[in-house]
Formats: C-alpha cells, structure tokens, sequence
C-alpha cells in the first residue's frame, strides 16, 4: 500500500473516529455554559445566601440557621456537574475540595456528602427531605423543589 | 515476618487505590469505606553522632514522627518512617444523625503492624452540637488529627518540634458547639477522657531503640475554641492531665507517681488570594515533674495551579524547674507539593535539623540534614 493510501484513509477514518470525543466536548462545553443554582426543600424556610452555601460544602456549617442539622447532596467524583459547581459557586478546585474533605471525613469533623448521579435524583431527594440542600443546571428547575441561591 | 505484613498491607492499599471512596445503602443504613496512603523514601545525608539518642538508632538520625516512633537512620534510604494505609469504615443513619466510624491504619514505622486509631460514636443533637464518644485523635495542635493523611497536609512530616508527643488518641467523649456570629464562624469543643500507650514510640527514641516505655494520660480535660471568617482562623486549646510512665524494660512493674501537666496551643492562619500562612505556638506546663516546654511554628506557602511550595522553621525548647535549658533544637524546612490528580500528590521535602543542646548536657538529637519524597492519595 503506497502511503497517498494511507494518508487517504486516514482522512477518511479519522472524522468518523473522533466524532464520539467532539460530542462529548461538545456536551461537556454545554453543560460548563449552563447556569448552576442551590437548590432546598419547599418547606424549609432558612434563608442563605453564597457565602453560607460554601460553608456547607466545605464542611464548616452543618447546621441550617433555624438549628436544623443539614442534610448534604452532591454528586459522584467525576461528575462534570460537581466540577462546574466547585469552580464558579464554591471558587476552589477539585483538588482543594478533596483535601477539605479529607480532613472533614478522616478526622471525624464530617460525614461525606450523600452521593446522587444526575439531576432528577438530587431533586426527588431534596424535595422528600425538609433539611437537604443540593444543586442542579438552571434548567432543571420546577415545582418541586426551591432555588435559594443561583 | 513484618516485612511481609507490611507488603501485604501496602499491596491492599495499590489495589484499593483506584477505587473511589463509596458507599452502600442497605435498609436505610449507608455504608461507607474511604481511604489514604503515603508511601515515602528519605534519606539522612548529614549531620553529626554521639547524640543522647544514639541509642540503637544509627545517628545521625532524623525523627519525623516521635510518636510513632519514625526515624530515619544514616546510610541508607528507608521506606518506613512516614509510608502509612489507612482505611476508615462508617455506618450513618438515613438521617444522617447517628454514625459510627472505625479508622485503622498501618505503619511502616511499626513494620506494617495496623492500630486502630479511631473508632467513635456521633450523634448529631442538632445543627450546632454534635456529641461524639470513643475513642479519637487529641487535638493537641492545629494538624494533629489530620497528622496521619499526607494528602491534606502541605509537608510529608510535620515539623517534629511541635508535633512530637508521647500521647496522640484519647479514650472519651467531647461536645461541638458549632455557630455564627456575624461574618464570624465558631466551634468551642470540650473533651474529656484518658489515654494508655504501652511501648510508646516517644520513650523509645528517648530511652533506646530496645527499652519499652508504658505511658498513661489520665483525667484529661479539654477545651478547643476555633474561629475563622474569609482569610483568617484562629484557635486556641487548653488540655489538662495527670502524667504516668513505668519503664517495663528496666523491670518497673507500676506506674509513677501521678503529675499534673496543663497544654495551652495558639495556633493562626491567613490564606490571601494564593499565599498562606500558618503559625502555632505551644507552651506546657509539667512544674508539677521536670518544667516547661516551648515549641512554635512559623510556615509560608504559595499555591499556583497544582505547584504548592513552603517554608517552615519550628523550635523546641525545654526549661527545667532549676531554670537550665538542657533540650533546645529547630529544623528549617523547605517543602514542594505537586498534585497530580484531585485525590494523588507527590512531595519533595529538606529538613535541616540544629541541635542547639546546652552545655554541659552532651547532644540530646544531634544536627541532621535529610531528603524525604512522598507519593500520597486518598480514596
């Protein structure tokens, strides 16, 4: 096989072979545009503002300010969701979080967050408990659940 | 025999490595199973013998850890005086309200062998107060209950002039208060219990590398008040306790005479944009048996995208009740911390080790220059 050849087929090949990763950046680049927003059960009446939601995920406030204990939902480790949160509403890293938690959980500050996978969970979850708090893309809001900060 | 073990223990601690930590729910009940690991090498490359600790240990010598007896000899490069696994178990109510935690962890300084560090009760009163009971970390200074996990340290052993003690758990219980006052954030913890370490790592490194020291804390009682908002935390502990040792290698068969001993720690912090800063200062009152002990730390840092480096000097100085000042000694400490993924890192560190011994009472550690490199992770 001459190498025009090769390169021919490569060309060919190569559009088909890199289509799943150009969706994939292309849905990751979607989901980094979408606003993120913190979401609380209907009934809970706390107000809480930026400030007191990185509290909460760093493990410093584990209590709402009625008394209330929290109850914490995030996501799993490679959620892109938990990424973007971490980066434009709490304003640390993945790696810095992580070192926050470990201290927390390793040294009986806190208990890990309780883990969802995706949106719908962390919604069904918050609306059935008065004192979880999570968050969810923008577009995901509805009836069921409360935006207290966004 | 150990060696095996110890392998075993580290080959478990590979294995699990890639694994995130995870949990499982079963019957309103969520189990969960976490992690760390350090596995570090370092090397005395200097210094000077003939110091009161040479004592079966090949000096000159650095110590990294007196409690757990990590020291690092002349010579060679050794594995063992920081390389750590640490695995930590919790079951917690659906509400998350009650949880009971279990952490181990295996040495390399103790050939692998396995403690149990924690293994404690929690209930969760309210959003404020949390009652925990069993058996903990004393929060002896600001990273003493985190002193076992590399990854949320930024040096792979703490300036041993500060964090060097013949006691680090406690059997108890404490109380956390935890509020908010204005931009102000709180927690006022009291803690209370005792503590028996037999073969403690502390007394062998002072006593010999063959002796065997028993130590027992009783009647502690605690006080720790944290405060914190934006770029500043502070905090402030006070610890009581009686003091009892019984040197079993020499044959005693009871323990000493009880003597009272108050701790008092001032630990700050500042983190502006990516600079941090830390500094703790330590007195201890043991009148009631030998005098005072002084220990501070002053540390800086830089962090710029996953690059973290530090400088640290920490001093230690004891004053006996005559006034003389036998043990005096301060490490330099230069540190760089890379973090490899959101859960690894790997660290370079140099301590430079000044034994400043009165005269008259010989070297009591001796100078040492040592090169350490850690590769640490949790999961």
């Amino acid at each position: 096989m001459r190498l025009t050849d090769i390169l021919c087929r490569l060309r060919k090949a190569l559009p088909r072979a890199l289509a799943p990763l150009v969706l994939l950046l292309a849905a990751h680049g979607a989901i980094a545009e979408e606003e993120m927003v913190v979401i609380t059960n209907l009934e809970n009446a706390n107000a809480i503002d930026r400030a007191y939601v990185i509290k909460v995920y760093t493990g410093a406030v584990k209590g709402w300010p009625d008394g209330s204990p929290i109850f914490l939902l995030d996501y799993g480790q490679d959620s892109e969701l938990r990424k973007i949160f971490y980066a434009k509403v709490i304003g640390k890293s993945p790696a810095a979080m992580r070192a926050i938690w470990s201290q927390n959980i390793f040294t009986g500050k806190a208990m890990p967050p309780r883990v969802t996978q995706e949106d719908n969970e962390m919604k069904r979850i918050v609306a059935g408990n008065r004192n979880a708090i999570g968050y969810i893309r923008a577009s995901q809001i509805d009836r069921t659940i409360k935006v207290v900060d966004r | 025999m150990p060696f095996r073990r110890a392998a075993f223990l580290f080959a478990l601690g590979a294995l699990l490595c890639p694994l995130p930590s995870h949990a499982v729910d079963l019957q309103g009940l969520e189990f969960t199973g976490s992690g760390f690991m350090t596995l570090a090498a370092g090397r005395v490359f200097g210094g000077t013998r003939d110091a009161a600790v040479d004592q079966g240990f090949h000096c000159p010598c650095f110590i990294s850890d007196y409690a757990q007896r990590g020291v690092y000899e002349a010579g060679h490069w050794q594995a063992g005086p920081d390389s750590k696994l640490g695995l930590q178990g919790s079951v917690s109510a659906a509400d998350g309200r009650f949880s009971l935690t279990g952490q181990a962890v295996s040495r390399g300084a103790a050939n692998g062998a396995a403690n149990l560090e924690w293994l404690y009760a929690t209930v969760e009163l309210s959003g404020n107060l949390t009652v925990q009971l069993g058996r903990k970390r004393l929060p002896l200074f600001s990273y003493s209950e985190a002193q076992d996990v590399g990854y949320a340290l930024p040096w792979i052993h703490l300036p041993p002039q500060l964090y060097g003690w013949e006691v680090v758990n406690y059997d108890g219980g404490s109380l956390v208060w935890r509020d908010q006052w204005a931009q102000w954030n709180g927690t006022v913890q009291v803690f209370g219990g005792s503590e028996t370490r037999k073969d403690s790592g502390f007394w062998r490194i002072y006593n010999g590398r063959s002796s065997r020291t028993d130590v027992r804390w009783s009647d502690i009682l605690g006080t720790e008040l944290s405060v914190s908002r934006e770029w500043f935390s502070a905090r402030v502990v006070r610890i009581q306790s009686h003091t009892q040792n019984k040197l079993v290698s020499l044959g005693e068969t009871s323990f000493s005479e009880r003597k009272r001993q108050v701790i008092h720690g001032l630990s700050l912090g500042a983190d502006v944009d990516n600079w941090f800063a830390r500094g703790e200062f330590l007195y201890i009152d043991r009148r009631d048996d030998y005098g005072k002990d002084y220990a501070n730390l002053l540390a800086i840092g830089y962090r710029h995208g996953p690059w973290q480096p530090l400088l640290s000097r920490a001093i230690y100085r004891q004053r006996l009740n005559n006034d003389s000042v036998p043990e005096r000694h301060g490490t330099w400490s230069a540190v760089l911390r890379y973090d490899l993924t959101d859960d690894s890192a790997i660290k370079a560190q140099l301590d430079l080790w000044k034994d400043r011994t009165a005269p008259g009472y010989g070297s009591m550690h001796g100078d040492a220059r040592q090169f350490t490199v850690s590769y640490d992770r949790v999961f």
